[in-house]
């Protein structure tokens, strides 16, 4: 009997953490990705140089809302600022009179405009001051989301990809293809993956286009590996033999059958990877061979701050935390998609 | 290639493998009439397996095979050669005329994959109909191996099922395909007493309800004589006894054929036994 009490506070114990978990460490994480989603998403509204919607000549304008759109895939290309606000040289600023109708974003600076004296400390204005060259730190740090958000997400969707494709076909057919598929994966696996990135960092030059393709391209050896060991486990599994006795054919086994078990754990491998690429695209803007210098990027403030951090150490600190905070999200989130996507919801079953 | 009227005909079947010093199949033959069932009997190991799976051609790729496998023809279409026609001829031998049901329930369905889902796909697998007439079609298999609650059940997920359970969902996705034989590997072996006799009668229903043919693979003649009119019994990766289940019993037999007649007799001897000290 009292054994039988021991082992139920135990059990008892462990699911009060689990739920404890759910309540509050997860549902943080998940807010404060969500957040940052919508952050990158909407950028230009909370802190741009153009109004959200401003009347300019009689005539009603939504630059800033056309500058949001515009940038998201397919249908973005639909969506044209209109006239004036179109050229770089129109400066809304000036333009607009005060006594004109305009709605500006919370923060009304863009993220490159150099407005204000540098080195403003926090104020009602720059709600965490300006920088050395007088640019709005929120500002920068909001369109710096955009740029480490869509880092994170595309390079991993593309690594992805491949990992799945090499991994699958490595696992599901055995063989020369293993064996042509593991010496690559090997190979990728012998470059110091930072190394190579500022290599072809340098060669390519910079551009998110290229850090996404990048770190898309080196960092799928682990996804690959997985996928090649899930589907080698289970193709030994008795449901793949009855599958077959049914009927089935190979491909189908690979893509019903074999695919849905290992993406589970790819998806835990992928969040993981997403704070991986965040560090990495910071990184590589930190020595400059990232995304650019023209656009704000939590690295590229990071690098720009490092320049004055005897006089002002204070700007190192909104960069640190935006990327302290991103990582820490995925990784949460990481760590419960790996206990919550087992179908059988044990604590016991790891992922490497 | 023979013609020939069997069901399926097996000949000088040997099966050994690349790495292996030993065949694990010497010159097995028997045939099989439509309608038959067959109990192939014998110790582990001694080859019945390696038999049903050369039977679907499921062996791994380095399987050496030596013989001939024809199963007979139907509606049109003539008799195939199973070891020497194509991949693609298989896969539409597979389910649709020879089914088989395997000794691990729970392990035979993907465990990621709702049980209602994979019937439908088994159903599905080359056919093209409504998916809400596959749906109730699937639902009308469950509850004909004997599923009170076909709906909640269709719901479920492998590892929600009992052994049993899942004989009969695996029993059902065998049936989907309404083939001619059906091959059941130790159907019994890996379920508790109660449950082996009532698959057993479910397999017994099904095959009068649909002229089924029935190859039982097993290592009880208990369950043989429930089920099979004539016994294989296999000794030695051969077979060393080919006779109607009545026989089997008489005395002048194959040494393997008296010891599991034998192991049978004294199962039955020790369950009465317990049954009667517990009374």
């Amino acid at each position: 009997m009292t054994a039988m009490n021991h082992s139920n506070s135990i059990l008892a114990f462990d699911r009060s953490l689990a739920i404890d978990e759910r309540s509050w460490l997860t549902r943080g994480a998940l807010v404060t990705a969500a957040l940052f989603v919508s952050v990158a998403l909407f950028a230009p509204l909370l802190a741009w140089h153009q109004p959200i919607v401003c009347k300019y000549q009689g005539t009603y304008h939504f630059p800033a809302v056309a500058d949001t759109f515009s940038r998201i895939p397919l249908v973005g290309g639909w969506i044209q600022k209109s006239k004036p606000f179109r050229f770089p040289s129109f400066d809304a600023r000036t333009a607009l009179d005060s006594d004109t109708f305009a709605l500006w974003p919370p923060i009304a600076y863009g993220p490159s405009e150099m407005i204000a004296g540098a080195n403003l400390p926090a104020s009602g204005a720059h709600m965490l001051g300006t920088d050395d060259r007088g640019r709005d730190v929120l500002a920068r740090l909001i369109h710096g989301t955009r740029v480490s958000v869509r880092v994170g997400v595309y390079s991993m969707l593309l690594a992805g990809l491949v990992g799945i494709i090499i991994g699958g076909a490595a696992g599901f057919y055995g063989g020369a293809v293993d064996w042509i598929c593991s010496r690559l994966i090997e190979i990728m696996m012998c470059f110091p993956a930072f190394f190579l990135i500022l290599v072809v960092m340098v060669w390519i030059g910079n551009g998110v286009t290229g850090v996404i393709l990048v770190i898309g391209l080196t960092q799928w050896t682990s996804i690959a590996r997985l996928v090649r060991a899930e589907f080698i486990s289970a193709r030994e599994l008795d449901y793949v033999d009855a599958a077959r006795s049914y009927g089935a054919t190979g491909s189908y086994i690979a893509i019903r059958h074999l695919l849905p078990g290992a993406l589970a754990p790819t998806l835990v491998v992928l969040t993981f990877g997403v704070a991986d690429a965040i560090l990495l695209e910071a990184g590589l803007s930190w020595l400059g061979l990232g995304v650019g210098s023209e656009m704000a990027t939590w690295g590229g403030m990071l690098r720009d701050a490092y320049d004055q951090i005897r006089t002002h150490p204070g700007l190192m600190v909104a960069p640190c935390v935006a990327i302290f905070l991103s990582v820490l999200c995925c990784h949460i989130m990481g760590e419960r998609l790996r206990r919550s996507l087992d179908p059988r919801n044990s604590y016991g079953r790891s992922v490497a | 290639m023979k013609s020939t009227s069997a069901l399926i005909d097996v000949a000088d079947l040997s099966v050994r493998y690349a790495r292996g010093e030993l065949p694990v199949l010497r010159d097995v033959s028997f045939s099989m009439d439509p309608g038959e069932s067959i109990a192939l009997v014998g110790d582990s190991g001694c080859g019945k397996s390696t038999l049903a799976l050369t039977m679907m051609r499921l062996l791994p790729a380095d399987a050496m095979v030596r013989g001939s496998i024809v199963l007979g023809e139907r509606g049109g279409s003539g008799p195939i050669d199973i070891l020497g026609t194509d991949e693609r001829t298989m896969q539409s031998v597979r389910g649709k005329r020879i089914a088989m049901v395997f000794q691990n329930p729970i392990g035979s369905l993907d465990p990621v994959m709702r049980v209602g889902d994979q019937i439908l796909e088994v159903i599905l697998a080359g056919r093209k109909s409504a998916r809400s007439a596959t749906r109730s079609k699937a639902l009308q298999l469950l509850e004909r191996v004997g599923i009170a609650d076909p709906s909640r059940l269709a719901r479920a997920w492998p590892h929600e099922l009992s052994g049993g359970m899942a004989q009969r969902v695996t029993l059902a996705m065998a049936l989907a395909g309404e083939p001619e034989l059906l091959i059941a590997d130790e159907p019994t072996s890996a379920l508790d007493g109660n449950v082996q006799a009532q698959i057993v009668e479910l397999i017994c229903e099904c095959r009068r309800d649909s002229g089924l043919s029935l190859l039982l693979i097993t290592h009880d003649m208990a369950v043989a004589d429930a089920l099979a009119s004539r016994v294989c019994v296999m000794n030695e990766n051969r077979i060393v006894d080919d006779l109607p289940i009545e026989a089997a019993n008489a005395s002048n037999r194959h040494a393997a054929t008296r010891r599991l007649v034998e192991a049978a007799a004294s199962k039955r001897q020790k369950v009465a036994a317990t049954m009667d000290g517990g009374r």
